[in-house]
């Protein structure tokens, strides 16, 4: 090829410019001591970069935020600590002061210690962190804990800014920095408190360990982006009503309930944000379900929690009238319950009148149960009130009085009696006489037992019918359920029947023969349809009456199905029929058929043994006195369902099963859901006014009228002013009372002191995650970005020398000239 | 005539050969630096001879022509290869400023994005504090200032872009002027040329190689020796003396001129959108596409930034227990331009709102709610196209962009000057001017011219020694 001078000098030039713009870029990046300062060096890195730096700005940020936190979560474990110290001080003062050779003004200086607790709990609720309340929730601004002269103190936090703020303690991830007032001081665990002026110096128990939802019509509906979910109605456990809401809201949603802290979750995974329209008016479920009136929108893979605890609810319960708390229903006291804090009251009740569990008392035998018969003889026991060791030693006494030789023992466990026949001679008890009216107080079955020579015989069921463990089956007549005023044209007549367990039809005959009674044989006649649970009262004379269901006298208008409004039965052949179905409280339902019990009173024992005959063969029923719960088993070869939602079953209650159906499987069992018999029942078992709350006393005490209970929320404010109000009025069974709600609040804040540790815990382990991601981000971006020096004085150095030898071929190119070499 | 006049005669036309060959030579060595000079040669040849009865005999020489060594395809491949070169060169430039622009170095972006979100989580901890506060207003002016002034330099961009293109349309004016005068002074020149023609033709090769660089066009070379001039879209820029102009235009004040090409009758009609190539396709490409590209970028961002957080911002209570406010200045378009703290926020940093309750005082959903845009996927609209990603994800997505599309351009310019410079290299090699060469034949026609003169002093002295010999006989007869 042909060379050129301008050719050699371009390519001069060309070299020359390739070897400074080299020079200069290894001088950029040894001055910046950056490789990558421009996006064009390489996009993708600097791209990845700038999206490392920016995440580690914010990891930063997160290290501020974390450090704040820290700050609080000392705050909070040296306060929950304090606390705990405080409690256990009460709970050893209580301790101190339930000795009963305490004086009253010992007592009073107890009063003060509590009082001092008191205030110092105060103190320490409204701790505060420059100057935030630590237990102000989202309205820190103020104290939220205010003592009242009373030394009662109010929580000045509205439910829904209870919960501590949030901070973003990792990327994208927000959690709670804290712990509420309502973590601290109260739980949603029940506790049962009697008023400190109460005169009922017994233990009172409550059934009260797990929550029921009860959902309606008036809280069964919820609003997802806008369209409502309707809810079941239906007595439900947490879980099973976290099952309910998940299956009504449908695929994509995973709906869990958490019973320690008594919060639901709905965790959304269908892939895109949901919105839970809380706010709408129609969003009937959200104070059941614990969430507060505003929406709240979940992005895929996130849950809305409950802002506050789910299902609470209390009971107060004050005595109405005095009374025993066990025994012959005529002697035991009435209640009335309020559901909303004491604003109304339920009408009065009789104290257990579907028993108790109570198994201490005495016998008392009385004219009603004095009757053995022995070899067609009646044998009376002496009247009194026995413990079941002196009624077998009055037993045996007086059938020796007839014929010596008996000898009868009492078994204490087993509440049975024996009657051991030591006179050589066969003796027949005829349990099934009539007459006999001590049968069913010795629990023996109303058939004769013969008991040859040396042989016995033993109680078939648990012995004691006059005690509290009666369970009574069908329509129940007592002092407060059986007077109907009659006018018949000239006066008022007061018709009394007689108290105790009827069937209907037995009821029906009860009330023709005391109208009868009155009016003259043959005037009424009164039927009973077992169809409908209603009665019929015919008047079959020419003359007028009227029924005065109006009167206040009149004590039998529910038990018989009539609205309070006067009947006029005018002539012959003029009837009345009741104007509601009544509670026969005699009748479960099989398969979606009726089981009729007969009525009558029954123990857990001989109730059992009635359930089972009734509900036929296959069926094996027993009853638990220890928990005080029914089990029936099937063994009929098929699954069968017992249908306790149905509204017919009467007796699902009083057997302690929810109303929910429960379908039994071959070889399963049914257990009742709660305590039998334990007072405070709707008419049907769990429901929407008692919320599953249940109370039971024991024979200790008389109750006295304005004795008062309260089932509510754990609350220890509440528990100390208790025990201060006790001490100050030298309530000794109040004050050792107190000891079992210290030990339930220092259960609950141990474990919140363990949720503080694990808080703690947490924080540093984040700390940790956070520097050590600090770090990392350094060591990624360091070779991505970062100059290698000691490369680039290698590459300089070299550049710069063939710099130089450009320059220096170049001198002696351009020396080189023909020119030089002309003259 | 033989004889001595004869011997003259030769020794003049070499005499005249020689001066002739050395003015080329001369002409070489003086233009060797000229751009777009190709190197020139005298063609000697002998002139016909004179019939003797010898024969023929030879009569001396002659320059027949001056002959151009140029090579016609390369020049062709060198016109056509600028054109990308040049395009690619203008865009690198303009990619490169745009990039030092939005890089982040620069810019901040990202930086200024997490300072503000994380200025929100800062509120977070303490949400009824006024110190936080005060720094939170400062880093929403610090975000909204970043974006204002990276909108001001990309802006300034792009009228320079503009202001460009109107300098290169007229270039190209002056250049397709100058070509038509150049196809005039050549058709009067003849083909059969002289020097003078040979440099008008290498004016002319050199400025349709320039306006290659400014535009692609086609161009050809009729019987005449005229060269015609069309743009790539076959609108006539030069045909024999005759040139079209180009005018640039901005009838809806756009703020961006618009390309016409003016016919005979001063009509214009717009070829904007066929420039794609060349210096202008260059430019009007970073003006329209690129430069504007990003503005509608950062527009997106400052759009979504300034409404995201005000959306959430407005449903809050502040510290003076009002709801409802602002937190940056509520637009409706020219987000980048105009993005700024509300004058509520800036006038009272108890304005900004922490809580969503005015019953929880203490809450912080709102800072969180804000804080938590900076990890959400927030709809970014560019051009009607949305896309839902990250804030800072959206910012370096841009620099990815910018980053790409200069890299790339920069590369291609490595490519294109590399074979520029191949191309140039050979016709360097075919017309450029040798030094050591034009010495060697100055030294060779320096000796063929001092032989001619030898010759006439040889044939003079010829002469006078016939002279001298016809004086004596003259005198030996008178």
């Amino acid at each position: 090829m042909r060379v050129t001078n301008k050719l050699m000098f371009d390519q001069m030039k060309t070299s020359l410019q390739t070897a400074l713009s080299g020079i200069n870029k290894d001088q950029g990046e040894i001055s910046s001591g950056k490789k990558i300062n421009v996006p064009s060096d390489d996009p993708v890195v600097y791209t990845e970069a700038t999206l490392l730096n920016a995440q580690q700005g914010t990891n930063t940020q997160i290290t501020r935020n974390l450090q704040s936190i820290n700050s609080l979560g000392s705050m909070y474990e040296s306060t929950f600590n304090s606390v705990n110290d405080l409690l256990t001080q009460a709970k050893q003062l209580a301790l101190t002061y339930s000795d009963a050779t305490m004086s009253p003004s010992d007592r009073q200086t107890g009063a003060q210690a509590v009082e001092n607790i008191i205030e110092q709990l105060v103190t320490l609720g409204n701790t505060k962190l420059n100057n935030t309340y630590i237990f102000g929730g989202t309205k820190a601004n103020q104290a939220p804990f205010q003592l009242n002269p009373d030394y009662s103190v109010d929580y000045e936090v509205p439910l829904v800014a209870r919960d501590p703020v949030n901070a973003y303690v990792a990327q994208g991830t927000a959690d709670t920095t804290g712990f509420s007032g309502q973590e601290l001081f109260y739980d949603n665990s029940k506790a049962l408190t009697a008023t400190p002026s109460n005169s009922y110096t017994g233990n009172a128990s409550s059934d009260t360990d797990y929550n029921a939802f009860v959902i309606d019509s008036s809280n069964n509906t919820l609003y997802v982006n806008g369209s409502p979910v309707t809810l079941d109605s239906g007595i439900y456990r947490g879980s099973e009503l976290a099952n309910q809401i998940q299956s009504k809201l449908g695929q994509g949603y995973y709906v869990t309930y958490d019973s320690e802290s008594g919060l639901f979750a709905i965790q959304n995974q269908t892939g895109q944000a949901a919105t839970f329209n809380w706010s709408n008016a129609d969003a009937t479920a959200a104070e059941t379900l614990g969430y507060d009136r505003l929406d709240s929108t979940v992005a895929s893979g996130s849950s809305d929690v409950s802002d506050v605890e789910a299902g609470n609810s209390s009971i107060l319960i004050k005595i109405a009238q005095d009374g025993s708390a066990t025994g012959p229903l005529q002697e035991r006291a009435r209640y009335t319950y309020s559901l909303d804090g004491g604003q109304t009251w339920s009408a009065n009740s009789i104290i257990a009148n579907y028993g108790s569990a109570d198994t201490t008392a005495d016998f008392v035998v009385d004219s009603s149960n004095n009757t053995i018969y022995e070899n067609g003889a009646p044998v009376a026991l002496t009247a009194g009130t026995y413990t079941g060791a002196a009624l077998a030693a009055e037993i045996q006494t007086q059938l020796n009085a007839v014929q010596a030789g008996h000898t009868v023992t009492y078994d204490a466990a087993a509440k049975t009696f024996t009657i051991t026949n030591g006179t050589g001679n066969t003796v027949n008890l005829n349990w099934s006489n009539p007459g006999a009216t001590a049968a069913s107080l010795l629990g023996f079955n109303a058939q004769d037992t013969a008991i040859a020579a040396g042989s016995s015989a033993t109680s078939a069921v648990e012995a004691g019918l006059s005690l509290g463990q009666v369970m009574e089956v069908g329509y129940q007549v007592g002092p407060t359920t059986n007077q109907l005023v009659v006018n018949d044209g000239v006066s008022d007549h007061t018709i009394i029947l007689n108290n105790g367990p009827y069937d209907g039809a037995g009821l029906a005959t009860q009330l023709q023969t005391q109208l009868n009674g009155t009016f003259g044989a043959g005037v009424f006649a009164v039927s009973y349809d077992g169809a409908s649970n209603k009665f019929t009262i015919q008047n079959t004379s020419g003359a007028t009456y009227t029924l005065k269901w109006s009167s206040g006298s009149t004590t039998t208008g529910t038990l018989l199905g009539f609205n309070p409004s006067d009947t006029v039965l005018a002539g012959a052949g003029s009837s009345a029929t009741s104007d509601f179905a009544t509670d026969s409280r005699n009748t479960i339902y099989e398969n979606g058929l009726p089981i009729t019990l007969d009525a009558g009173t029954y123990t857990g024992q001989g109730l059992a043994a009635e359930i089972q005959t009734k509900l036929g063969a296959g069926f094996q029923v027993s009853y638990d006195s220890t928990a005080n719960q029914f089990s029936i088993v099937n063994n009929t070869g098929v699954p069968v369902t017992f249908n306790w939602s149905n509204s017919s079953t009467t007796l699902g209650a009083m057997l302690g099963f929810d109303n929910r159906d429960s379908t039994v499987a071959n070889g399963g069992t049914d257990t009742s859901d709660f305590q039998a018999g334990m007072m405070l029942d709707g008419t049907n078992g769990a429901d929407a006014t008692n919320s599953r709350l249940k109370i039971a006393f024991d024979s200790g005490s008389p109750l006295a009228t304005g004795d008062s209970f309260a089932i509510k929320d754990l609350d220890i404010f509440g528990f100390l002013k208790n025990l201060k109000d006790c001490l100050q009025n030298n309530n000794v069974t109040g004050v050792s009372d107190a000891v079992q709600g210290m030990d339930l609040s220092l259960n609950v804040l141990n474990k919140d002191i363990t949720k503080v540790g694990m808080f703690n815990n947490k924080l540093a382990t984040l700390t940790t995650q956070n520097s050590n991601k600090d770090y990392l981000y350094t060591t990624l971006l360091s070779p991505l970005t970062d100059a290698d020096i000691a490369q680039l004085t290698t590459d300089l150095t070299s550049l710069m020398n063939s710099y130089q030898a450009l320059l220096y071929s170049m001198a002696k190119m351009q020396n080189l000239s023909i020119m030089d070499y002309l003259k | 005539m033989a004889g001595l006049t004869s011997i003259l005669e030769i020794g003049k036309s070499a005499l005249l050969a020689s001066e002739l060959t050395l003015q080329t030579v001369s002409h070489n060595v003086a233009n060797v630096n000229t751009p777009g000079y190709s190197r020139e040669e005298s063609v000697l040849t002998t002139p016909t001879p004179d019939a003797s009865p010898a024969g023929l005999i030879g009569n001396g020489v002659k320059v027949s022509e001056v002959r151009r060594f140029v090579d016609n395809y390369l020049n062709d491949a060198i016109q056509k290869k600028n054109t990308d070169l040049q395009f690619q060169t203008t865009s690198a430039q303009y990619l490169g400023q745009m990039e030092s622009i939005l890089s982040e170095n620069n810019s901040q972006l990202t930086q200024n994005l997490t300072a503000f979100f994380n200025a929100w989580q800062d509120l977070s901890t303490d949400p009824t504090s006024v110190s936080p506060r005060v720094a939170l207003e400062a880093q929403g002016e610090n975000l909204a200032h970043s974006i204002n002034s990276v909108y001001g330099d990309l802006s300034g961009v792009k009228s320079e872009l503009n202001s460009s293109v109107s300098q290169e349309v007229d270039n190209i004016n002056r250049m397709t002027t100058t070509i038509a005068s150049l196809n005039q002074s050549i058709s009067e020149a003849g083909t059969h040329g002289d020097g003078q023609a040979n440099d008008y033709l290498d004016q002319r090769t050199e400025l349709l190689k320039e306006l290659s660089g400014e535009l692609g066009i086609v161009s050809f070379t009729d019987s005449k020796g005229d060269i015609t001039v069309l743009t790539a879209d076959g609108k006539s820029l030069v045909d024999g003396n005759n040139h079209w102009n180009l005018a640039v235009s901005d009838p809806h004040s756009t703020g961006s001129f618009s390309v016409n090409w003016a016919d005979s009758k001063g009509n214009l009609s717009d070829i904007t959108s066929n420039v794609t190539s060349g210096t202008l396709g260059a430019l009007l490409h970073e003006r329209d596409v690129d430069a504007q590209g990003f503005i509608n970028q950062l527009n997106a961002l400052a759009q979504t930034v300034t409404t995201q957080v005000n959306q959430v911002h407005e449903t809050g209570y502040n510290l003076n227990q009002t709801t409802g406010v602002a937190f940056f200045k509520p637009l409706t378009q020219n987000y980048a331009a105009n993005m700024a703290v509300s004058d509520d926020v800036k006038n009272d940093v108890n304005n900004i709102a922490s809580t969503s309750s005015l019953d929880q005082p203490t809450n912080n959903d709102i800072t969180l709610g804000i804080a938590g845009l900076a990890n959400a996927n927030l709809p970014f609209t560019v051009n009607g196209t949305t896309t839902q990603t990250t804030p800072v994800d959206f910012v370096s997505s841009i620099y990815s962009s910018v980053g790409e599309l200069t890299q790339n351009a920069q590369d291609l310019v490595t490519y294109q000057t590399n074979t520029m410079s191949t191309l140039t290299q050979q016709q360097a090699s075919v017309s450029g001017v040798s030094l050591d060469e034009e010495i060697t034949n100055l030294m060779q026609y320096q000796r063929a011219y001092q032989a001619s003169a030898q010759l006439i002093s040889t044939a003079d002295a010829l002469t006078v020694t016939m002279l001298d010999m016809v004086g004596s006989t003259t005198t030996a007869t008178g």
